[in-house]
């Protein structure tokens, strides 16, 4: 029970991260390496503005507002300034780019934070107790509600609404799409603001976990790995990967030297782009994009 | 507050800066010593409070006018935890700074290197935490340490827990480091010379989920878990372990856990219940009256991180160099100072069990440990145990 | 009467030395079709990709002429702007959205009111409402030529680019294109330019004509003197062009279909 847990908890933190890495591919075909520091980052600024007008008690609503905020203005900021300008350019000057972005970030949280620990105190009272004396906090339930109904409201968007449908059109062929009178601009923002946010949930969601710091940006890995594994145009390969990733990393830390947890994601990444380059699901012909 | 803190670093630095350029006269009127360590990296946490008890001690020292009418100068710089960036902080303070001797360090990553090239030019280097062996007999010339050694706090350790429960088994984890796993080793020993068992969980240095390695370690249905790790690892273990299910006896081993970190970790896991905590220095909690002195101080001179026991292990490395630079006296070199430091016998009153003590060929000393219980009613470090001592021989 | 569109003594240059067409002038009047035929290679694609901004930026550059929309220039906008201003274009490849259903690529670009319905393009083509929820990339082609022309239409045109309708196409569904195009050219008075390597199919349709070959118009006039011309006759309409085309590029069409969803 607690092992199930565990794992879906964990595969809904990657899952958000593997998400945002597919939107942003499909979209604009960059692959993202900042992500677990957008993430990490994220985290930070949802503490700091649930904490900015209350002396030392954390306010949610003032969090979860900032947080917003700074996800669409960090994504929208990230198009505008950097990845607007090497569209047409060699996939590897993209990814540079975000290495760049990465950098800066970490750099940003010991600036800003002066690297601190620090958790995201909101719900962390037992919610359920489990078999064998393990419980489950109200965070720990909310992370996979709050998952599924990022996926269920991705859904939604991209099947029912127009710009959803804009969006699609645009990923497959952004000149058909301009053409056809679409604001590819717009749909490639929005494609990084929805990115940065899910990014955000899951920073927002292991903060509450475990904690933020310098080194958690590694999630970023553990995301960009899920992706990889699930195939990178594909958001449901992501979920999947996001398990994967997740199950294998579960499994080594109990049954072979928890040593080797950290080394994990690449050696599941190193074995599947070996048999399956595409991914799981991804699409065999966008292997020479990459 | 952080930002103010960030802007006193800042405009600190530009005075040091100033005076280091523009004034050199009155920089000759000052005993100049340098002091690096972890300002901003993943360390931070644990290394501002003891450069803040540092600090707390130079100002009370020079607001009581000085040794013998001189000041005294720090030099501080920090490293990020970059070995490189040590380096270069070291040679810039003994090249342009001048200083007579370097203090603080962050972990033996910088540690190791500092010492190496300042080694080479004579100048000692006086640690509050060392990873590594060099001032531990047979030392390395000109490196000393007043801090917490792995080998030896494990040891000590290994010894004190028998005062929660005698025997039963002993879960040690810690991260994959020499360090880390060398503290092991030692708790190891002593537990299974006092008869009882032992197993661990050793998890990689970035790990920040301790989910599964906490379930892993409850799995082995442990009498006594001992962390062996900073701050940062405690935060997350703590509540881990208690979600996991397991409600023992957790043992925090000080290395640069700060009490904040330990009411923070309680109040995330749930219950401050069955806390334990090991140190070589006093906890902030402790009423005597050299603890409350350094109370009095960092009242009367504030400080960024909430008191603790890195305040007073960084007093207490204050005071070591206080004697040491009264001992040089006027003017005071580097080779005297290191002639001083050798065999120093430094009082240290109730911040540890007993005096900090160099002899030639051990620049560490014998070391005092004290076991304290978490009040999870009252928010405060209670005293389980006497302290007891731990020489520096028969680690190397 | 001027012409809708007028392009005059235009000349690209592909890397700064390959001159790929030279002082093509041609014009299509309001509310006609016309028709720019050549085989392989002639320069027509370059021709349209000027036309209609896609000229890749890099590689290609108008170095001389102009090109005209209702008098005013056009020459050197981005594909967006000029889609604003009505130059929409149904190109060779990649014409529908394959990820999408034919529901939601006609709805990408349908706009709210206006005289060209979704409605509208269902009364064309039946077929289109019948596949409404099927993916376009499994589409045949002919079946995703009729969806690419309803998705331009949708975009109210003033100017309809079709970059080879006809490729890879059986004769019997290019026929009923042409007619279906012909047809939708009167209703709506829709002004088309036809780029096309099946002279015949086009000519068939179109009211004017120009031939293309090395880069420059060869042969010019009415449609229908050109269909009788012996030149023309002989080079274009003799059906050597047909056979060409079954060429790699047909192949195409049966790549794997990717999906949204993955």
């Amino acid at each position: 029970m607690e092992f199930v847990a565990t794992v879906v908890i964990l595969t809904c933190t990657y899952a958000l991260l593997a998400a945002g890495i597919v939107i942003l591919y499909k979209a604009g075909r960059v692959v993202n390496f900042a992500h677990g520091e957008i993430a990490i980052v994220g985290g930070y600024v949802f503490y700091s503005s649930g904490m900015m007008f209350s002396g030392g008690e954390m306010s949610p609503w003032l969090a979860v507002l900032g947080a917003i905020v700074f996800s669409v203005i960090m994504g929208a900021f990230i198009y505008a300034t950097m990845m607007r300008r090497v569209v047409g350019e060699p996939f590897y000057v993209a990814i540079l780019v975000t290495v760049g972005i990465a950098i800066v970030l970490k750099s940003a949280i010991i600036v800003i934070w002066r690297a601190q620990h620090l958790t995201i105190d909101v719900g962390i009272a037992p919610a359920i107790r489990l078999a064998g004396g393990a419980t489950l906090s109200y965070m720990d339930v909310a992370s996979v509600a709050l998952t599924i109904a990022f996926f269920i409201a991705l859904y939604l968007f991209f099947t029912f609404t127009r710009l959803g449908v804009q969006f699609r059109g645009t990923a497959e062929n952004p000149l058909l799409a301009s053409q056809r009178g679409v604001n590819v601009n717009l749909v490639l923002s929005l494609a990084w603001i929805i990115a940065v946010l899910a990014a955000t949930l899951s920073g927002v969601l292991y903060g509450g976990r475990a904690f933020l710091s310098t080194e958690s940006v590694t999630i970023g890995l553990a995301g960009l790995t899920a992706a990889l594994v699930g195939g990178l145009d594909s958001l449901r390969g992501a979920v999947i990967g996001a398990f994967v990733v997740a199950l294998a990393q579960y499994l080594t830390v109990r049954l072979i030297d928890p040593v080797l947890s950290e080394a994990l994601p690449f050696l599941i990444l190193l074995v599947v782009m070996s048999i399956r380059p595409w991914g799981l699901f991804g699409t065999v012909e966008e292997l020479d994009r990459v | 507050m952080q930002k103010k803190f960030v802007f006193r670093g800042l405009a600190a630095a530009t005075i040091a800066a100033c005076l280091a350029g523009f004034s050199p006269a009155q920089a000759q009127d000052a005993y100049k010593i340098g002091y690096i360590t972890d300002l901003s990296g993943p360390l931070a946490s644990s290394y501002t409070p003891t450069w803040e008890g540092f600090e707390l001690y130079i100002k009370a020292l020079n607001d009581r006018g000085g040794i013998g009418g001189k000041k005294v100068d720090v030099v501080l710089d920090d490293d990020g935890l970059k070995a490189d960036r040590a380096v270069a902080a070291a040679k810039k303070q003994t090249e342009r700074d001048n200083v007579l001797g370097i203090f603080g360090l962050s972990l033996s990553s910088t540690q190791g290197p500092v010492y190496a090239e300042m080694r080479k030019i004579g100048v000692p280097v006086i640690t509050t935490f060392s990873g590594i062996l060099d001032a531990l007999p047979p030392a390395q010339p000109f490196s000393y340490s007043t801090g917490v050694v792995f080998e030896v706090a494990g040891d000590a350790i290994g010894e004190l827990i028998q005062n929660i429960k005698k025997g039963g088994k002993v879960v040690g984890m810690t991260i994959d480091s020499v360090g880390g796993r060398a503290a092991l080793a030692h708790n190891k020993k002593l537990v299974l010379a006092a008869g009882g068992q032992w197993d661990e969980v050793i998890f990689p240095v970035a790990t920040s989920d301790f989910t599964p390695f906490a379930q892993a370690a409850n799995e082995k249905k442990p009498d006594i878990v001992v962390g062996h790790y900073g701050s940062g690892q405690n935060l997350g273990v703590i509540p881990a372990l208690r979600r996991s299910g397991y409600t023992g006896p957790y043992v925090v081993a000080s290395y640069g856990v700060t009490e904040d970190t330990i009411r923070a970790a309680a109040q995330r896991a749930g219950s401050g219940d069955n806390i334990f905590y090991v140190s070589r220095y006093s906890s902030a909690f402790d009423k005597n009256p050299s603890v409350a002195e350094v109370a009095a101080a960092q009242k009367k001179y504030g400080t960024s991180k909430p008191f603790s026991s890195m305040h007073v292990t960084g007093w207490a490395l204050g005071k070591f160099a206080e004697e040491a630079l009264k001992k040089c006296g006027w003017p005071c070199t580097r080779d005297k100072l290191d002639k001083i430091v050798q065999t120093l016998k430094v009082d240290m009153g109730g911040l540890t069990g007993g005096p900090i003590e160099m002899v030639a060929g051990d620049g560490y000393g014998p070391t005092y440990w004290r076991l304290y219980a978490w009040n999870a009613k009252s928010n405060e470090m209670e005293p389980k145990s006497g302290w007891v001592k731990r020489e520096a021989k028969g680690y190397k | 009467m001027t012409a809708l569109l007028e392009v005059r003594q235009l000349e690209v240059v592909y890397n700064r030395v390959a001159t790929a067409i030279q002082g093509v002038s041609l014009e299509v009047p309001e509310g006609s079709i016309v028709a720019l035929v050549g085989t392989n290679g002639a320069g027509k694609t370059t021709t349209m990709r000027a036309i209609s901004g896609f000229l890749p930026s890099e590689d290609a550059e108008i170095t001389d002429g102009e090109i005209t929309l209702r008098g005013e220039r056009i020459n050197g906008r981005m594909p967006h702007q000029l889609a604003k201003a009505g130059v929409i274009l149904v190109p060779e490849r990649d014409k529908v959205f394959s990820t999408l259903s034919v529901q939601e690529n006609l709805a990408f670009a349908g706009r709210e009111g206006g005289a060209i319905t979704i409605e509208r393009i269902h009364g064309y083509f039946p077929l289109l409402r019948e596949r409404g929820t099927q993916l376009a990339g499994y589409l045949s082609g002919g079946e995703k030529q009729m969806l690419a022309i309803g998705m331009a239409l949708l975009c109210r045109p003033t100017l309809l680019l079709i970059d080879e309708m006809s490729m890879g196409l059986a004769p019997i569904v290019i026929k009923d294109l042409m007619e279906k195009l012909q047809q939708i050219s009167r209703e709506l008075n829709l002004t088309v330019l036809l780029v096309e390597q099946n002279a015949k199919a086009a000519l068939s349709i179109a009211d004017h004509g120009y031939v293309m070959e090395s880069g420059r118009v060869v042969f010019t006039g009415k449609a229908a003197e050109l269909m009788t011309h012996p030149d023309v006759r002989e080079f274009y309409l003799g059906g050597a062009g047909q056979a060409e085309n079954k060429s790699y590029r047909d192949i195409k069409q049966y790549r794997r279909k990717r999906r949204w969803w993955g």
